[in-house]
């Protein structure tokens, strides 16, 4: 089932400024989608969109749990937490408080306060007013506000933005574990690769309001290796270029080596024989990765 | 209010002291909501409105609440409601500690007879209930305001500059003062007895005004809140 489906989604804040370009968003459920893009790519404008935040003026499709988000937005809402940006809390309330609050709204079970708070290791700080909390701990609270109704879908805007290592590999835990055990379905942005690239399944990479990349976090690995190139440095290149071009195509030559497109560890091998074969000795082959991080980099260049 | 009014019972008390047939509970009524009146409109609805919608603008909430499975019309009537309950609560908690006041102050100058006679209950209870008819125009107005700007100093700044204003007309005997809701409650607790106010029913020109003033700025801020308020 497809959690979060956006069809042409558009936005402007002007008329000439066209933020969003045409967003079609597919999260299936159970799946943690990683939604990336640099600052000012439009992230957080989308998730305002999918929210109701912000007014859909184009009138493109937003679809949440199947249904249209305008004609069903208490339904959706009721089944979705969410923590934009820097978490909503009222600093001069105990953290308890603020839980409260949105237990009342959301007509919860009183008893999910404390489990929330044991889930987010808060239960010592429960009376602390909020002013005196960290901010690990505010991300935290507002996580824990996030889950209070045990929602399907989390949408988590920059969860890990501003904590510190621990506090990241922390999130990180907790939101594997809320996957895995309640099957929850994550939607988290983020402007930084590494920050997300461990825990999701599904990746979207928004450039200049498009989206450039959508699919499975494999698939961007696959796209990974399609960018990687061997580099081959032999006694004659001239000849070497003629011999591996009879059987693989994408090769350019220039003046000390050669490069071929790499495709899987058994055409490397193949290279080799190919050039034993013909009395050409090789000098250095080597492989050269792009990593995931500059690839990021260069599809958002685009 | 009252704490300052029985401070200048006790200081000027001799100046004070009811003729025969006189109640005192009069004068003391007399000052107490005069100097409400003059305070009340301007700094307590005006203070409370901007405070009730800043805690949400400075806590960045309006994100989290829009975001509820509640309707927005549920979220505006709650913080409307909301608000009138905290003036209605002023009155409830102002009056007992106003009679306590007096009390207290007849106590400890016996001369001034306030714990011989009574206040005028009943018109007591008339003079809060217009006084809050009278408050609503102006704590519309400021409630559309304080969902208009986040910044809290604005609709202030608009308040002291209605105060002005209405100062201005009253000491100007103004007629428009009729049509200035900044004017209203102290026009209910110290009618000006150079204008004449037409009565509607149990309800003065001005009072009738208040609550056109509240009708047409909820109407105005609950437009803006459903449409274009984002938090």
């Amino acid at each position: 089932m497809t959690i979060i489906e956006t069809q042409n989604l558009e936005f402007a804040f002007s008329k000439n400024d066209l933020v969003l370009k045409g967003l079609n968003l597919k999260v299936e459920q159970g799946s943690i989608y990683g939604f990336l893009g640099p600052n000012g790519s439009g992230k957080t404008t989308t998730i305002r969109l999918l929210l109701g935040l912000l007014p859909n003026t184009k009138n493109s499709i937003i679809k949440l749990f199947g249904h249209n988000f305008h004609d069903n937005r208490i339904n959706i809402l009721s089944k979705t937490g969410s923590l934009i940006e820097q978490p909503s809390l009222y600093e001069h309330l105990s953290g308890f408080d603020n839980l409260e609050i949105t237990r009342m709204i959301r007509n919860v079970n009183k008893n999910r306060i404390g489990k929330v708070l044991e889930i987010l290791d808060l239960k010592t700080a429960s009376a602390k007013k909020v002013k005196d909390y960290s901010l690990g701990m505010k991300q935290r609270l507002g996580l824990a506000i996030a889950l209070l109704s045990e929602p399907e879908l989390l949408i988590l805007d920059e969860p890990v933005n501003g904590l510190d290592p621990n506090g990241i590999i922390e999130i990180r835990e907790l939101i594997l574990k809320l996957n895995k055990e309640n099957g929850i379905t994550f939607f988290l942005s983020s402007h930084l690769l590494s920050e997300i690239e461990k825990i999701v399944t599904h990746l979207g990479v928004l450039s200049n309001g498009k989206l450039v990349f959508q699919g499975e976090y494999s698939d961007l690995k696959e796209l990974q290796n399609k960018s990687a190139t061997i580099h081959i440095e032999t006694s004659d290149n001239d000849k070497s270029f003629h011999v591996i071009n009879s059987r693989f195509q994408s090769l350019s030559i220039s003046n000390s080596h050669l490069i071929v497109q790499y495709q899987n560890k058994e055409q490397i091998a193949t290279i080799c024989k190919m050039l034993v074969e013909t009395d050409i000795s090789i000098y250095k082959m080597q492989l050269q990765n792009n990593d995931l991080e500059n690839m990021f980099l260069e599809i958002t260049k685009e | 209010m009252p704490a300052f009014v029985s401070f200048v019972f006790l200081s000027k008390w001799k100046h004070l002291v009811p003729q025969q047939g006189h109640n005192p509970w009069d004068d003391f009524t007399e000052m107490s909501w005069k100097g409400m009146g003059f305070i009340y409109t301007p700094f307590f609805i005006v203070l409370l409105t901007c405070l009730f919608f800043n805690i949400e603008h400075k806590s960045n909430t309006w994100k989290h609440i829009f975001t509820l499975p509640i309707l927005k019309s549920s979220i505006y009537i709650s913080k409307l409601l909301t608000l009138i309950v905290f003036v209605v609560i002023f009155y409830i908690l102002y009056i007992p500690i106003w009679i306590g006041c007096g009390f207290a102050v007849g106590l400890i100058k016996p001369q001034l007879q306030l714990t011989t006679h009574s206040p005028d209950y009943i018109s007591l209870f008339s003079l809060c209930f217009h006084s809050f008819i009278s408050s609503l125009g102006i704590l519309a107005i400021h409630f559309w305001l304080s969902i208009r700007f986040k910044n809290m100093i604005i609709p202030i700044g608009i308040a002291v500059l209605g105060c002005i204003i209405w100062i201005a007309l009253y000491q100007g005997r103004a007629e428009q003062i009729t049509y200035f809701p900044y004017a209203y409650n102290y026009s209910t607790v110290n009618p000006p007895l150079w204008l004449n106010l037409k009565k509607f029913g149990i309800f003065p020109q001005h009072e009738i005004f208040s609550l056109l003033y509240f009708a047409i700025f909820t109407s105005l801020s609950y437009r803006y809140f459903i449409k274009t308020f984002k938090g």
